[in-house]
Order: structure tokens, then sequence, then C-alpha cells
């Protein structure tokens, strides 16, 4: 009777499945592995033009940005660490109450684009800021905005990473077994004892780990050294590509390709160095975890509740609050009063202004597009990692960390290396076109949803497709009707974060942008650039709104989710 | 249904062999358990004969159809073999009624026919009226039903349960077990019944595979493997045996052998052509021994440890003889026996086991 069934076994490489993976295995080789061979390659091989690429190593001024770079990204970092650390141990480790809302609000500013934090900034302190001027408070005209500094940058840097800390540190915490600090405790010692003796030492791979992606985000922060830095006369490392970039076109490619390589040796010193600490001591973690511990803090908790509101609101209210008045003045430096507020630049950037108009469409369109491609590419990249592991799927999913890790100016560059001539074969370029952008993102965004794809099918027991598989069905049909239904939350979430990352992105798109190609970021920076700061304020305030928009929807969508998928919820 | 045939089937991981030569054959409705301690490499034998591993060396046929060998392996979508899985694997977003209509839906069936069968196979189970039920909102033992309906559904040709009782409460195995046999004297399917529990195993099986490290140790009906286990490891596992060492005194004949265990005389059953032989492995039972309480320090054994079994107490018995060798013993209550009192043993019956 099984004899009827079909016959002679197949030999293995007639497998839909491998031919699927192949092709899976070519495209992931290509948004991951191309931009970074293709940066070593030009470096060690100019073939760009312009003088030899070592040359840019030996001018001044190339080493006076490293050094700054160096300065904005300690001196960022330590702030960052610091905020973050405090409020992490405050928000899972106290009984502090009003928790969630806590915790969405201090997050907050890591979801803002670093331009528009830098413009918020900018309206709180300087001779317009309309609050100072609301309060009489304001410096007179012609003074320098301090933020146009190197301090500045640290303290936007500093402040726009804290959450970084913060989230990783929290999730360390979030694992620690309840029993370590019961047992501490038993033993006599006085909680904040715990903390130091227990706690501390415990969570110092979340720490390091956290301090890493900070240093590593700060070397390749565009935003904020664009709008503080540049005005100021103060360049870093990414500013100075920009603007060579800008100024003398592909003719340098060969020297910003070389400062790229130089930026991303500091990313993975970075990374190694990481890499190095934990090895170094032994922190695995055995134990029953559950409920974390919470210290009730008693008489302390209210001051504790007002420090941290006091970090949310310094954080992120009183810059955005400066944002949104500036949006509503008249015109730049002018008093902001009940009787002149006005929506005029917004009636301006929404239908005037053509630029804006098509930069809202164009990164609408791109950052759907790749959240939909790079779902459609996670999932069975992610069922193929996940279920076969093996040598060549692990080295691909560890490569698809790369272009992620790179800073985005590196990854720019590299992308411009491979596309500025035409596609061999087929005879048309990207360059100078929106779909130069596209690839980019794709490259850039697709760990975003590689990563909770590839953990939800490891939690996925793996009998579920098996059983489909018993019961006679083929891989695309198992797909899709037993795995694709339990992983498709975490890739929707995956994708979520890509559209909220890549709708307000500036650092790949000011390098790739063309005209008729602008995107959102690039239009934000080109007004604030340009001096039109109220227009610049007006559209910064619609992208935080329509951030803020979707990660409460998010938030609501998540409850139905596994934990830890949407970044911000308890 | 059809038969299932072994052949010299091994499993590799990395070099080390899961799976070690085992060849076996099961007749067309033979139901077949698979016994041995966890890491023996039963499930791996599951997962070999369902097609979700590959053979490293050997062929296993469903039928007269050859479905693995090294170069060639039919995938598990085109065996129909029906598993059960330790975890149930009920897909959560679907419905009782979905997830046992799945297989159907794989073939193409029309939907009338679907829902014909799957209220069939509802109401063989137990589970009518229950199809529109989320599995998480089901017991464990309806969970383990419908996991059995979902095999039913599709006819298949050979059926695998890996460990299906594992995760159920004590109650629930003896009403699970009976579902099981009904199964199988209903369907008269071929079933292969994996576990570590030998008491489950003898209730239900016609044959008992008994595996260690990978080998096939033994391969014989329920009582028979009780009887006249083929190593110490299978006398161990099954049943409360007492391995100890005696010396055969005479030739096998008529399947008995004269012999001295512990200095006492017995006659004790033997493999054909067993020889007079020194130090041989002895099987005992708690029956094969009889015991009588002494005064003051003669006899023959020590008792070094009694528990109380509720009605009953099992007694851990050390000879003089051999003072390291524990005998398991029981005796009903009430009793005069206490821990350290002294007693007079004559072994009755038992089995030597056949030297390797």
């Amino acid at each position: 009777m099984a004899d009827t069934r079909a016959g002679a076994p197949r030999p293995v490489w007639r497998d839909p499945e491998t031919v699927l993976l192949a092709i899976l295995v070519a495209v992931t080789l290509v948004l991951a592995v191309a931009p970074v061979l293709r940066l070593i390659l030009e470096s060690a091989f100019p073939t760009a033009g312009g003088g030899p690429a070592l040359a840019v190593l030996s001018q001044a001024a190339t080493w006076t940005a490293t050094r700054r770079t160096l300065e904005v990204t300690l001196g960022g970092t330590l702030l960052a660490a610091v905020v973050g650390c405090v409020m992490a141990l405050l928000a899972a480790l106290t009984d502090i109450r009003a928790r969630p809302a806590l915790v969405f609000g201090f997050v907050l500013p890591l979801m803002i684009p670093p331009q528009v934090t830098a413009i918020a900034w900018l309206q709180v302190f300087g001779p317009a800021s309309p609050l100072l001027k609301m309060l009489d408070l304001a410096p007179p005209i012609g003074t320098r905005n301090p933020l146009y500094s190197r301090d500045g940058i640290i303290l936007l840097l500093g402040i726009h990473y804290a959450p970084l800390v913060f989230l990783t540190l929290r999730a360390g915490l979030r694992r620690l077994p309840r029993d370590f600090v019961e047992a501490a405790l038993a033993t006599g010692a006085s909680p904040l004892r715990v903390v130091a003796t227990v706690i501390v030492p415990i969570m110092i791979p979340a720490l390091i780990a956290g301090v890493m992606l900070t240093l590593v985000s700060c070397v390749g922060n565009f935003g904020i050294p664009a709008l503080l830095g540049i005005p100021g006369g103060y360049t870093v490392l990414t500013t100075l590509i920009y603007q060579r970039l800008a100024g003398l076109g592909p003719r340098v490619l060969a020297d910003v390709a070389t400062l790229s390589v130089l930026i991303g040796v500091v990313v993975f010193a970075g990374i190694w160095a990481q890499a190095w600490l934990l090895r170094r001591g032994d922190y695995r973690i055995s134990g029953t975890s559950g409920e974390p511990p919470r210290f009730e803090l008693g008489r302390w908790r209210l001051p504790a509740e007002t420090l941290a509101w006091f970090l949310v609101l310094f954080t992120f209210a009183l810059p955005m609050l400066a944002m949104v008045l500036t949006s509503l003045v008249p015109a730049y430096g002018v008093k902001l009063t009940a009787v002149n507020a006005t929506l005029e630049n917004y009636r301006f950037v929404i239908f005037d202004h053509g630029p804006t108009r098509r930069a809202f469409v164009n990164s609408f369109l791109l950052s759907a597009g790749a959240g939909a491609v790079l779902i459609a590419l996670a999932l069975p990249l992610g069922h193929f990692i996940a279920r076969r592991g093996g040598r060549l799927l692990g080295g691909l999913a560890f490569a698809a960390e790369l272009p992620y890790a790179l800073p985005g100016v590196v990854l720019a560059i590299a992308c411009i290396l491979l596309f500025l001539k035409p596609l061999p074969l087929l005879g048309f370029g990207l360059y100078n076109t929106v779909w130069i952008i596209f690839v980019a993102y794709l490259m850039r965004f697709l760990i975003l949803v590689l990563r909770p794809v590839v953990a939800a099918f490891q939690q996925l027991d793996r009998s579920y497709e098996e059983a489909a598989q018993m019961a006679g069905a083929r891989f695309a049909f198992r797909q899709r009707t037993v795995s694709l239904p339990m992983v498709a939350p975490a890739a929707a979430a995956g994708a979520l974060i890509v559209f909220l990352t890549a709708f307000n992105e500036l650092t790949v798109s000011a390098l790739l942008w063309s005209s008729g190609a602008e995107t959102l970021g690039v239009a934000v920076f080109g007004l604030e650039q340009g001096g039109e700061s109220t227009y610049a304020a007006a559209l910064s305030a619609l992208s935080v709104a329509v951030t803020i928009a979707i990660m409460a929807l998010a938030s609501l969508a998540g409850r139905r989710m596994p934990q830890g998928v949407v970044p911000w919820r308890d | 249904m059809a038969g299932l045939t072994l052949e010299n089937v091994s499993k590799d991981f990395g070099g080390a062999a899961a799976v070690d030569g085992v060849s076996l054959e099961m007749r067309d409705g033979e139901f077949l358990a698979v016994l041995g301690p966890s890491g023996c490499g039963k499930t791996t034998l599951l997962r070999l004969v369902a097609g979700f591993e590959r053979v490293t060396g050997g062929t296993i046929r469903i039928g007269t159809r050859a479905v693995s060998m090294p170069g060639s392996h039919v995938p598990p979508e085109d065996r129909r073999v029906g598993v059960v899985f330790q975890s149930y694997a009920l897909w959560p977003h679907m419905d009782v009624a979905g997830n046992i209509a799945y297989p159907l839906r794989v073939a193409g069936r029309e939907r009338a026919d679907i829902e014909r069968r799957v209220a069939q196979a509802l109401d063989t189970v137990g589970l009518s009226g229950l199809g529109a039920r989320r599995p998480a909102d089901l017991s464990g033992g309806q969970r383990q039903r419908v996991a059995l309906a979902r095999c039913l559904v599709m006819e298949p040709s050979v059926v695998l349960l890996d460990e299906p009782l594992a995760n159920l409460d004590t109650h629930l195995r003896g009403a699970m077990q009976r579902e099981f046999e009904d199964y199988h004297r209903r369907t008269g399917t071929t079933m292969v019944y994996i576990t570590h529990d030998q008491a489950e195993a003898m209730a239900l099986a016609d044959r008992i595979a008994v595996m260690s490290s990978g080998r096939l140790v033994q391969l014989a009906p329920p009582a028979s493997l009780y009887r006249e286990p083929v190593s110490r490891m299978v006398a161990e596992f099954i049943g409360q045996a007492s391995v100890v060492l005696g010396d055969v005194l005479s030739d096998e004949a008529a399947g008995r052998v004269r012999a001295r265990v512990f200095g006492l005389d017995c006659v004790l059953r033997a493999a054909p052509g067993q020889t007079a032989r020194r130090g041989a492995e002895i099987c005992l039972r708690p029956d094969d021994i009889g015991f009588s309480e002494t005064g003051g320090q003669t006899g023959h054994a020590t008792i070094r440890r009694m528990s109380y079994r509720g009605g009953a107490f099992a007694l851990e018995v050390s000879p003089d003889a051999a003072p390291d060798t524990v005998l398991r013993l029981g005796v009903r209550e009430p009793t005069t026996l206490a821990t350290g009192g002294r007693l007079t043993l004559a072994i009755t019956d038992g089995w030597v086991i056949p030297a390797s």
C-alpha cells in the first residue's frame, strides 16, 4: 500500500528547499558581505580616482577629526552610561510607580532621529529660543548658541544614547535571578550592599555591552555633529566625509573610502574590545529566574520618582517643547505670544514646499518597502539559520550584522562604490536614483528583522513543523500554514522597527540622495542648514508625531506578542 | 498498513553514534515498544523511521519500499508515517478541528469529506463537540487525544509514539494506555511506542526492543524479556532484579542447571547449551528467593534497610557470602523483621544470564 505513493527516493540536491536556500544565501551575500568587501578592496586598490588613498592619512585635518571623534565619543558615552545606569537601576530594581510610562518616556529620545534631537535642543538655548524669550532670559541677538561646540555635541550624544545603555542594562537586570538577591539579603547584607556586591558585578556584561554599543553609535553618529559641529567649525570623521563628498563629488571617493575604513577600524576595535572583556570573566548565570527582585524604597521613593521624571522631562519634554514652540512662531527670533502663534510653518512644509512633500512620500515608501521586502527575506532565511545551522548559515547571520554595525556614512560610501557604475549585464545604474537608498536600507536594516525572526524560530518547538511534515505537508505549504503564523508577530515587530528607523533616517541618505529622491531626514537637515529653523522645527515636529503614533500602535499590538519583541514595553 | 524493517541502521552525530547497527523486523500490525534509559538512542531511532533524520548507514523499509539509506532519503511528508509527539505539537493558531483536519487539507480532500472525517475522528477519541476549542484550553489528556486523532485521519502505514505519556499525571496514564490499546486493536496499525517506562512497555507491547548506548540489546515478548534477560543491563532495567555471581555446576538439560549461589545449592533456568561455569551472572527476582527469620546470629544474610511501601516492606538484604551484594526482597505487614535482623535464604528459581 505504501508503494503506491511517490516513486523512488529523491536525491538530496533536487530538493526545492536547497534551491531556495541557495537563492537566499546569494541575496544575503550581496546585501551583507558585498559592501564590506568593496570598501576593503577600495582602500587596498583604489579605483575611484583621486590621489593615492593613503595620502589622506597624512593630512592634519584627518587626525584633528579623528581626535575630535574620540573626544565626543568618550564624553558622550560617559554621560549616557551614568544617566542610563541610574534609570535602569531605578526602573528595574525598585518599586517606583508608573513604571511603563517612565520607560516609554525615557526610551523616546532614542527613537527620535539625532538630527531632530539636535534641532530641538538648539531651540532650548540660543538667542532665538522661544522658551527663553517667553521667560525674557534670551541672550542678545548675535550671541552664539552654546550648543555649537564640543560640549554641546557631548551633551546631546549622551542624552540621545542614554536609553541605549538603559535598555541593555535593564534587559540584563530582568534576567537576574531573584534567588541571588534573596540569598544575599538572607545573609544579613543591606540592600545597598547587595547592589554593590551582587547586582553590579553580575550586571557587568550587560553594562559592557551597552557601553560598547553606545561607543560605536557615537563614533558613527552624523546628525548631531552635523547640525552642531559644522556651524561651529568642529569637524569629526563622519562630517569630514560628508563635507568632502558634498563639496568635491565622487572624485574624492578614494579619500573618503580610506576615511570610512578608518571609522570601520575604530568601530570594530570597539566590538572586539567588548568580546575580549566579556571573555575574561565568567559571567554565566544559573538559577531560577522569574519575577525580578524589587527593592522597596520606602521614604526614598518620592525623591527617586522625582529624579526619574526630571530626567524624562529634561531629556525629552524640554527640547520637544522648545521645538514645537519654534514651529509655531511666525518668524525666527520673534517672541511667541498667544496672538501671533501660527500654523503657517506646517502648512508650508506639508503643502507648499515641493522637496519636503516629496520627502514625506519618499521616506514613507522607502521605509515601508524596506520593511516588506525584509520580512519576505528574513522569514525563510531565519528558518534556515535556526533549523539547519551550520557554519555557512551561522557566518551569514553574523555577516548580516556588519552593515548595521558599520556607521551609516561608511555604508553609504560602500554603496556609492558598489553602484557608481552601471550594474554589470543589466546596463543601468542605481547611483543618483532613489533605488540606491532603497538597497542601502535593505543592507543596513536586514538584521533588525532577521534577529527577532531567528529568535522566534529558535523558541518555536521543532515538532510543530515536524507534525506538519508527517501529515504530508510540503515545504511551502508547511511554512505558510504552520511556521509563518507562529513567527509572524516577531517579523512584524522587526519590520516596524525598520520602518521607524528608516522613516527618520539621515546618515545614509545624506550621502546618497539626489534631486527628486530626498528623504525626510535630508529635508529636515537641509532646512536647518539653510537657516529655515521654523520650517525645520515644524517638519521635525511632524516626524516626531508620526514616530510616537507608530510606537504607541506597536505598544498596543505588543500586548499580543512575546516579551521582548517591542523593546520599550515591560 | 505495512511492516517495518530496519537493516543494520546507524546514525552518527559528529562522530558519536546515536544509533549503532540496529536491525529488527516488525510484521504488519505489530505493536513494538522501544525501551531504554534516556540517551540510549530510542528517540533518534524514531526520528530516523519518521524521516526527520537521515541514516548514516543501513536501510529502513516500510513495507517493501526502502525509505532511508545513505544517499537516498524519502522525506517525512512522503512516508505517511504518523507521529504522536511527546509535546503533542498541536498548532496553537488552529482550533482542535483545524489541527485534525490538517492532513486532510494537505491531501486536498473536499470540504464536506474533511468535516465528516474530522467529526468521526473526534468521536473515536471521545472528544465530540470540542472541535472549536483551542489546544491551550484542553487538558493534557485531551491534547494527547487530539494528537492521536490527527494521526488517525491520515490512515498512516506506521504510527510512532514518542513517550506519549511522559507529560501526563499518573492517573491519566492508565486511561491513555487503554486508548492506545483500543486504537491498535481497532485499526490494526503497525505501532512503535518509545518509552523509558518498563511497566508501560510490558503492558502494551507484543514485543519489546531494549536499547542501550545506541545498540539493540534484546528484542523479545515481554514475558521472555522478564524471565530470560540476555544481559545484566536488561535484567536490571526490567523489573526489580538482583544480578549476583554464582557457579553453574552442571551443563544445561531440559532448560535447567544445578548451581551454587551464596553457598546455597539450587536449580536455575538457563539458555540451551549453557555449560558448567564458575562466576556466572545470575538474575534473581524477589519471588525467586524464599526466606525466614532466624534468631541470634545464625542464618545467611543481614537486613540492611527496610522501607515501607504501603501494606508491605521492601527489604535490602546482604548475604554473608557476598556482603557487597544487595538482594531486594519484599514482606507483607505486619512483620517482626527489623533492620539488622538475620535471615535464612533459599533460592527457588532464577535465570543464568548467558555469557556475552
